[in-house]
């Protein structure tokens, strides 16, 4: 692995001796997504109320994933398939 | 997750154990260091209801909340979230010196565009009444507060002037904007066109972009 100072496309100077990580422990907890509910259905049944603070992914109008946005600064990736296809979603 | 730099975190595939920015898709260290991600989306700031309104076929997904995740919340991700905002020490003790230009936690939408990014801080959008139309690089942009999620949206856009009308944005070019659509004037309709963008504090933003342009009115 190069240990050399990189520049990004951005113009960020990435240096790796600055790379912070809690030696091979993962430091957030993934969320892997294994069911997801309807945000109709979610609403009627009152589990979350209805001003609770959502992240949406739009992939196209038939393949959006709501996520709590508390919940994803506690995970901050959720991942998992739709349709057979691989998704991750950061915040 | 696996690290930190700058005080954003930083994803680590375990494939190939390489690190990627999430903000631009670039892998930033490790194999395959200068690759990029095909497909980068950003995510978009709704309440529940407003969600089921604007995507009705929208699923959620909510993780089990184990014990150190419901005592997190209630003691520092609250806090986080907040508009003031909260670093954690261990976020802020992987940060080199920052831009100063502006207050480290404050809020607004980074926008980028090839040869220009610009952060607009959302004290300056809403000393400008939600909406103003800028240019970035090639491209005149409508960046607005979105009266629905209330958070910024920024737009490609051919107009030079707009006002507000309810919720509704009008352009001089005669188009509506409505629930980041675009109505045109023979009644026919488009999803907003969106620049890569992103809600987020200027530190971030600035670490990502450095030398970044800051909007000014």
């Amino acid at each position: 692995m190069a240990d050399e100072p990189y520049v990004t496309k951005t113009g960020m100077v990435v240096d790796p001796s600055r790379l912070k990580r809690n030696g091979e422990t993962l430091m957030f907890t993934p969320f892997t997504v294994e069911l997801t509910e309807p945000i109709g259905s979610v609403l009627e049944h009152r589990t979350i109320p209805p001003d609770t603070d959502l992240l949406v992914a739009v992939r196209d109008d038939d393949r959006v994933i709501a996520l709590s946005r508390q919940q994803m600064a506690y995970h901050h990736v959720a991942q998992g398939q739709l349709d057979g296809e691989p998704w991750v979603v950061f915040f | 997750m696996a690290g930190l730099y700058n005080g954003l975190a930083v994803m680590e595939d375990v494939q190939t154990r390489s690190y990627w920015d999430h903000v631009t898709g670039e892998c930033i260290h490790g194999p395959l260091r200068g690759q990029q991600l095909p497909r980068v989306t950003h995510l978009r700031y709704f309440p529940a209801r407003a969600v089921e309104q604007r995507y009705p076929n929208a699923r959620l997904a909510l993780s089990r909340p184990g014990l150190r995740q419901r005592v997190l919340q209630r003691v520092v991700l609250r806090r986080m979230l907040s508009d003031e905002g909260h670093l954690p020490f261990m976020f802020s003790a992987s940060m080199a010196q920052g831009d100063t230009r502006r207050p480290a936690m404050e809020l607004g939408l980074g926008v980028w565009w090839p040869g220009a990014s610009r952060f607009y801080p959302m004290e300056r959008l809403r000393a400008q009444g939600g909406a103003v139309i800028d240019t970035l690089g090639d491209r005149r942009v409508l960046v607005f507060v979105d009266p629905v999620s209330h958070s910024p949206v920024a737009g490609h856009t051919q107009a030079h002037d707009c006002r507000w009308q309810g919720e509704d944005l009008l352009l001089d070019t005669k188009e509506i904007i409505r629930d980041l659509h675009q109505l045109q004037p023979d009644g026919s309709t488009h999803p907003l066109e969106l620049l890569p963008q992103l809600f987020t504090r200027w530190y971030g933003f600035a670490a990502t972009f450095p030398g970044c342009e800051l909007y000014e009115p």
